[in-house]
């Protein structure tokens, strides 16, 4: 099996130590599918958690991208860019169990909507890797301005929702989502300049 | 355009807190308005990142993979590449079968013929577009988008007529048995014959939806609001947000946007006093739509003398079909709205240095010599006037409202009268006790104006009495214009000195230290209290010689105003127009009202003044609407996101004279009625007709 695994898997290998120069068609199978699973199943869970905002799904949902993606590579599958692949199955996985809900009609994920979660993730063809993101994401909240940093704070370290920040804060309710939009908005942008060199790293 | 409350829906969803009601709406603004789709992706996007930053998502720790076992795979195999596909193909046959067979047999009655059209259209239909010409039938499911100086009219079998407007877009929808329209932007003009009880003809916007059994009316779609102006019969109008529905009559109109009262009003046809209104919009209802052309313009200096001398502020009004205003000779001139012609002219006791109001057959007017005169508006003769035997002299515009008259002094003595007769409603005016050299305004119960303590003084109109007088405000003079009301607040541009104050700190926006920004030039008030709002973020625009002019409110509820935006890293050396969203405790930039054509741009410091006529923002630069060779004034039609030039000057008037600074003085609005705009500038008084 798997010149197709054994090819993106070789990166994984190489750089998980395991010592493999030479992975060639149906060695390893497992081993190799087991640390793509390892490197990737964080981003591909908050990746459908973006999408489906639901714990429990999105765990079924990774857990079924994986098995598909095990099923596909098993076909001979060409891959290109593994996350974005991966996202590329956990998407569809997301938007027919979105459709099982039965809404009239599926909020997310939307296509315009969904390409702009996309940019939010690791982007393999610009050379830039989820692990990374996640560094500039931590530095970037240092650059928050100061009631955007405290708003921040208090929803996603505190786990407040926005009436307790209300309360905490006395700022008016749609101050609270106008700030924590613009703070969300802020990281994005600075990010993405983070990721391509317009910002010094600290 | 992305509003707070799409914000807050956004925050909502992200948070799980989304009421049913809420994620209907939400989803319909998503559908609606394309931008809010990539922006909820991105903040979705964040939000997950940062919910697993913070370790508030994430894997369980008994996650373990589980794979499929061989026979397993094999059976999933064939599911997959076997039989799904198999389905699929058949399943997307019988839906193209279907759907071509309905396509291909709309029901005649509900497709419309292109009678008349002028300029370029463009007609959309699935998998293409096409130019489209007078005869073509448009059926259901077809889209037609009108260009910048295209006309277009639709008729149905049933003799129900659509006249579309430049810069519109509408599709017809597939209703089996009724006419469903949906008008995504500009504006239209129906017809509607009349139509079976059962099966009304429903007109859908992003805001609204109007359900018409059979009359005239004319809907008008910006980027946050929908109006509908009912001609003849009974429209109903549902608004979106929130499924609330008015009933709108003949005569009347009714905006369906989020924060705005949904109730039908009378349609205004005329500009009866300063601003439009007694809370000095300069807003009126009527959409009266760019390109413009210069219809008439009346030189009052060449034509009637030199003493004719029309000061900068002064705004024409329009009433019974004519405009009217005074000049520093203290004659009233009453010309005709759509010719110019002379209609009378009547000659007070001293110079006329404001706005005259125009009220019921009626023309109200203030003067230096201290009086108020009340004119018979169709001839001119004077119905009374009121000697208030102070020496100060009038030099603020009258207010009109509850069926009162209001008046301030240049000592600070206000007064309200009968407009009968002209008699004095309270025992005593009220004093300010300081210099008042800025006209008032009014809402819900209370007149409002600056005096030169630099204090706003809000006065009860039943008794005459002090409601609240504001603590001193930054500034030097409020020496022009007026007071915005406005959302519970009272707005106010002070003089704020431009090189004059080096060094204050209210500078929220501006970091350009090349030049110190000095004060506020924008203050809100609570209008309950008086007490200063400063949670919200403040716009700089400077003027060497006088105040900024206050904003004008447009009707989906926002200000425009001037912006300086020094603070950008680029240090932009240019003002332009803002949206300007004032809110509970915030207030903010929305949008910059740009198009790249550079039309609405000015050099930055000098004062911009702006007038909403329906959709249209009229904004011009203080040098004078023609007289001035910059390219910072012009027309804003906000259904088409786009800036028209203003006409050409006429030959002889206006470019050279600057004898009379309209910045130190105020500059003058834009008003506008009948489908006609109206201004003032260096004594010429100009009509433009909407083409």
């Amino acid at each position: 099996m798997r010149a197709t695994l054994a090819l993106a898997g070789r990166k994984l290998l190489e750089e998980a130590g395991a010592g493999v120069t030479n992975v060639v068609e149906g060695e390893m199978e497992d081993r190799v599918f087991g640390l793509i699973v390892n490197e990737y199943k964080d981003m591909i869970h908050v990746y459908v958690w973006s999408l489906v905002r639901d714990q429990v799904a999105a765990e079924d949902l990774t857990q079924d991208t994986f098995v598909a993606a095990y099923e596909a590579i098993g076909k001979g599958t060409e891959v290109r860019s593994l996350p974005a692949w991966l996202r590329g199955i956990a998407r569809n996985l997301a938007a027919k169990a979105i459709m099982r809900k039965q809404r009239e009609r599926a909020l997310m994920p939307d296509a315009i909507a969904v390409e702009r979660v996309v940019e939010c993730f690791d982007r393999a063809e610009l050379g830039d890797t989820w692990a990374e993101r996640l560094h500039a994401l931590r530095e970037c909240r240092q650059r928050l301005p100061g009631h955007q940093k405290r708003a921040v704070n208090m929803r996603y370290d505190e786990g407040l929702r926005v009436p307790a920040i209300v309360e905490k804060t006395g700022w008016m309710t749609a101050t609270v989502y106008q700030v924590l939009w613009a703070a969300r908005k802020f990281l994005k942008d600075c990010v993405k300049r983070r990721l391509s060199g317009e910002l010094g790293t600290t | 355009m992305i509003g707070p409350e799409d914000r807050e829906l956004v925050g909502k969803y992200l948070a799980g807190d989304l009421s049913r009601e809420e994620e209907r709406l939400l989803r319909d603004r998503i559908q609606r308005e394309h931008g809010l789709s990539e922006e909820l992706g991105s903040q979705a996007g964040i939000d997950a990142l940062m919910r697993f930053v913070a370790g508030s998502i994430g894997l369980s720790e008994h996650f373990r993979l589980r794979l499929p076992d061989q026979a397993g795979r094999r059976r999933l195999a064939f599911l997959r590449h076997v039989l799904l596909p198999l389905s699929v193909a058949a399943g997307l046959l019988l839906i193209f079968y279907v759907s071509s067979e309905i396509a291909q047999r709309p029901p005649p009655e509900l497709c419309a013929e292109i009678v008349e059209m002028r300029g370029n259209a463009e007609l959309i239909v699935p998998g293409g577009h096409s130019s489209p010409r007078p005869g073509d039938i448009v059926g259901p499911g077809r889209r037609l988008k009108t260009g910048t100086a295209c006309r277009l009219k639709l008729r149905y079998p049933d003799g129900t007529t659509i006249g579309m407007l430049a810069g519109s877009s509408l599709s017809l929808g597939k209703h089996r048995k009724a006419k469903r329209i949906a008008l995504a932007g500009g504006e239209v003009h129906v017809n509607v014959a009349e139509q079976p009880p059962r099966h009304p003809m429903v007109i859908s916007t992003p805001h609204a939806e109007v359900t018409v059994l059979g009359t005239r009316l004319a809907l008008s779609v910006g980027p946050e609001s929908t109006r509908l102006e009912v001609k003849e019969g009974r429209v109903k109008l549902t608004r979106l947000s929130d499924g609330r529905s008015v009933e709108v009559i003949a005569g009347q109109f009714a905006i369906a946007a989020v924060g705005v009262a949904l109730a039908a009003q009378p349609v205004i046809r005329d500009w009866p006093q300063l601003g439009c209104n007694a809370q000095r919009w300069n807003y009126t209802p009527e959409t009266i739509k760019p390109p413009f052309k210069l219809a008439w313009h009346r030189d009052v200096f060449l034509d009637f003398g030199a003493e004719h001398w029309i000061y900068g502020a002064v705004q024409v009004i329009v009433g019974d079909g004519r405009v009217y205003i005074g000049t520093k000779g203290g004659t009233m001139f009453a010309f005709d709205a759509k010719t110019g012609a002379d209609c009378w002219q009547f000659k007070a006791g001293g110079p006329i240095i404001d706005t005259a109001g125009y009220a019921n057959g009626r023309v109200f007017f203030t003067a230096m010599d201290g009086c108020v005169y009340a004119l018979d508006a169709k001839t001119g003769n004077l119905a009374w006037k009121f000697e208030s035997g102070r020496r100060f002299g009038f030099s603020t515009a009258v207010l009109l409202a509850e069926d009162k008259i209001f008046a301030v002094d240049r000592g600070g003595a206000l007064f309200a009268l009968s407009p009968r007769d002209g008699s004095q409603l309270w025992q005593r005016p009220y004093d300010a006790e300081a210099p008042v050299f800025q006209s008032p305004a009014h809402n819900n119960g209370r007149v409002f104006f600056g005096g030169q303590d630099m204090r706003i003084h809000a006065v009860d109109t039943k008794t005459g009495k002090r409601a609240w007088r504001s603590d001193q405000i930054d500034g030097q003079s409020l020496n022009i214009y007026w007071p915005v009301i406005f959302k519970g607040k009272v707005i106010v541009r002070p003089q704020n000195g431009y090189e004059a104050t080096r060094g204050n700190s209210f500078t929220k926006r501006a970091q350009w230290s090349d030049i110190s920004l000095a004060d506020k030039s924008f203050v809100v008030l609570d209008e309950q209290t008086g007490k200063e709002v400063r949670d919200y973020e403040h716009v700089h625009a400077h003027g060497w010689c006088g105040p900024q002019a206050p904003p004008p409110v447009t009707g989906d509820g926002y200000l425009i105003m001037p912006w300086w935006p020094l603070k950008h890293k680029h240090k932009q050396h240019w003002s332009g127009p803002v949206l300007y969203d004032i809110e509970d405790g915030t207030g903010k930039v929305l949008d910059e009202l740009r198009d790249g054509s550079g039309i609405g741009i000015n050099s930055g410091d000098e004062p911009m003044i702006g007038s909403i006529l329906g959709t249209t923002l009229v904004w011009v630069h203080a040098a004078g609407f023609d007289g001035n060779p910059s390219n910072g004034s012009g027309f804003y039609d906000r259904t088409q996101n786009k800036w028209f030039s203003r006409p050409a000057t006429p030959p002889g008037t206006a470019r050279g004279r600057y004898w009379e600074n309209t910045q130190a003085g105020g500059c003058s609005a834009v008003t506008g009625a009948e489908g006609y705009a109206y201004h003032q500038a260096y004594n010429v008084v100009y009509g433009l007709k909407s083409e």
